[in-house]
């Protein structure tokens, strides 16, 4: 998959699967430096993924302020042959000032063994047979 | 308000609330009094309003919670990196 970079940083672009729904999402941060994934509430909603009553939820403190984020396992998540099943995201409101609509952190880099070739702007699975 | 009181004035419904007096403990954020914003029929529409807010104010600290919830449980986590730009 090809990685385009914005505002000096690598995007991509993701399907997201649940319940037989499926949305392709684009303007997603690759982000080794953060630890979950996350996605804009309104591309959940997409699919019908929305934080629900007994959900958990958590307060991430970073620099310039608090964010809200709500824990949810999506079906499937897949870029390519970069593919998870029952993975753990997060809804949020994904807003740091500029336009995008998710990050792919080090949780979803690590599990597929992606492999972020920037001589070449390509993200592809180094597992083997791929 | 308390958690408590909350779900008594705003029963089976979800609001946004803001942290009135917090504390961390444990890697968890400990919420002893809230100020309920505004109260939304679905979670999406409380999701859409925590973003407005959000934007607006991001050192404040927002919730959006459903009132019939069994415990007011909520995760705390530092994070550096792009998460902290505004």
């Amino acid at each position: 998959m090809k990685i385009c970079v914005h505002d000096g940083l690598p995007f991509t672009k993701v399907l997201l699967k649940h319940r037989g729904r499926s949305v392709e999402v684009d303007r997603i941060l690759i982000d080794s430096g953060s630890a979950g994934t996350v996605f804009d509430v309104d591309e959940l909603a997409k699919i019908d993924l929305l934080p629900e009553l007994n959900d958990v939820i958590c307060t991430v403190f970073g620099i310039g302020g608090t964010e809200f984020v709500v824990e949810k396992n999506i079906d499937q998540i897949s870029l390519m042959s970069l593919e998870l099943k029952n993975f753990p995201i997060e809804i949020g409101s994904v807003d740091y000032g500029f336009e995008m609509k998710g990050i792919l952190g080090f949780n979803f880099l690590v599990r597929t063994k992606a492999v972020i070739d920037l001589g070449q702007l390509r993200i592809y699975s180094g597992k083997a047979g791929d | 308000m308390n958690w408590k009181s909350i779900q008594k004035h705003y029963p089976s419904q979800w609001v946004l609330a803001e942290a009135v007096e917090a504390r961390s403990e444990g890697g968890k954020r400990i919420l002893s009094q809230l100020a309920v914003l505004d109260t939304y029929p679905d979670s999406l529409s409380a999701m859409r309003s925590y973003k407005m807010f959000h934007k607006k104010c991001p050192g404040r600290e927002f919730y959006v919670l459903h009132t019939d919830r069994r415990e007011l449980s909520v995760e705390e986590r530092r994070w550096v990196g792009i998460r902290g730009i505004r």
